[in-house]
């Protein structure tokens, strides 16, 4: 096992997404800086599967974006989550938690 | 709702495809930017700190390539251009296609013209022709064929016939085919 940042735990990138645009409205590269932030360096967000996530959301009426100025006043498009979204990360939350309880219950056996 | 949503944006971005290919394009090249900026502070050249970015997020061409194919409306794009691709092969080349056209013709006309011979019972069952028309507003039919009754039948939506004869049948219908009389 290597200290090096690694992918995500494959089918976790919506909820994370979701989580982070819980807290504020933000760019891309914003979401996925605050995702290894929040991390402390564990996973890297790759950016190619952030966009199609992004694409996902949206489409799904999961997410909105609009583009605005960014904080050094170039355009950017950001990302906002709905209602619909916010209901989704919940539900997504208690199962993950759910799931997690379970795996640690399997591998402490 | 989320399928007219779908719907809806497949649309939008298939009828804007300049304004969703600009935002394709702006947008992975922002989130490379700031990536770049953000390395650029530790005191990297520009060149290197795109390299880095490009090194540690993977290629953003590659995702421009997923999401412009991940919507429906980019089969339609796809069809859309392997007709247009296929009509300027066609236009390109007129002998080949004198050729194809006629093929395909004749191929259609002896089907069309052998079929009954092959298959003598897999024609109409039935065929009606309008015999004259006088002032009662009387339609005088001619129903013919190896089923007449199944043909009128569904003509006038299933209303029995009384009468029937195999092969050949004549009917009058009253006004507008509101009610059937024999004749």
């Amino acid at each position: 096992m290597t200290d090096r940042p690694g992918d995500l735990v494959q089918g976790t990138l919506d909820m994370l997404i979701l989580k982070t645009l819980s807290l504020e409205p933000m760019h891309g590269y914003g979401v996925a800086v605050r995702i290894e932030q929040m991390s402390r360096g564990v996973f890297r967000v790759n950016a190619g599967s952030l966009f199609v996530a992004f694409q996902r959301l949206q489409r799904s009426g999961l997410i909105r974006s609009e583009w605005k100025a960014s904080e050094n006043n170039r355009r950017a498009k950001y990302y906002q989550l709905t209602e619909q979204g916010r209901n989704r990360l919940k539900t997504e939350t208690r199962e993950w938690g759910r799931q997690v309880a379970a795996i640690a219950r399997i591998l402490e056996a | 709702m989320s399928l007219l949503r779908t719907i809806a944006a497949g649309l939008r971005s298939f009828f804007r495809r300049e304004a969703a290919r600009r935002e394709l394009d702006e947008e992975p090249g922002l989130f490379l930017e700031m990536a770049a900026q953000e390395k650029m502070r530790q005191g990297r050249s520009r060149e290197d700190a795109l390299r880095g970015v490009r090194l540690e997020r993977g290629s953003l061409e590659i995702a421009k390539e997923v999401v412009s194919a991940a919507g429906w409306e980019s089969v339609l794009e796809t069809c859309w251009r392997d007709l247009r691709f296929g009509l300027r092969t066609l236009r390109k080349s007129p002998a080949f296609t004198a050729v194809a056209v006629l093929t395909l013709a004749l191929g259609i006309w002896a089907l069309w013209v052998c079929w009954p011979v092959i298959y003598p019972h897999a024609g109409p069952r039935a065929s009606i022709r309008l015999l004259h028309c006088d002032t009662s507003k009387r339609y005088h039919l001619v129903v013919s064929g190896s089923n007449p009754e199944g043909a009128v039948g569904a003509a006038l939506r299933g209303r029995p016939l009384v009468g029937r004869s195999p092969m050949r049948e004549q009917i009058a219908l009253q006004g507008h085919g509101t009610s059937a009389q024999h004749h």
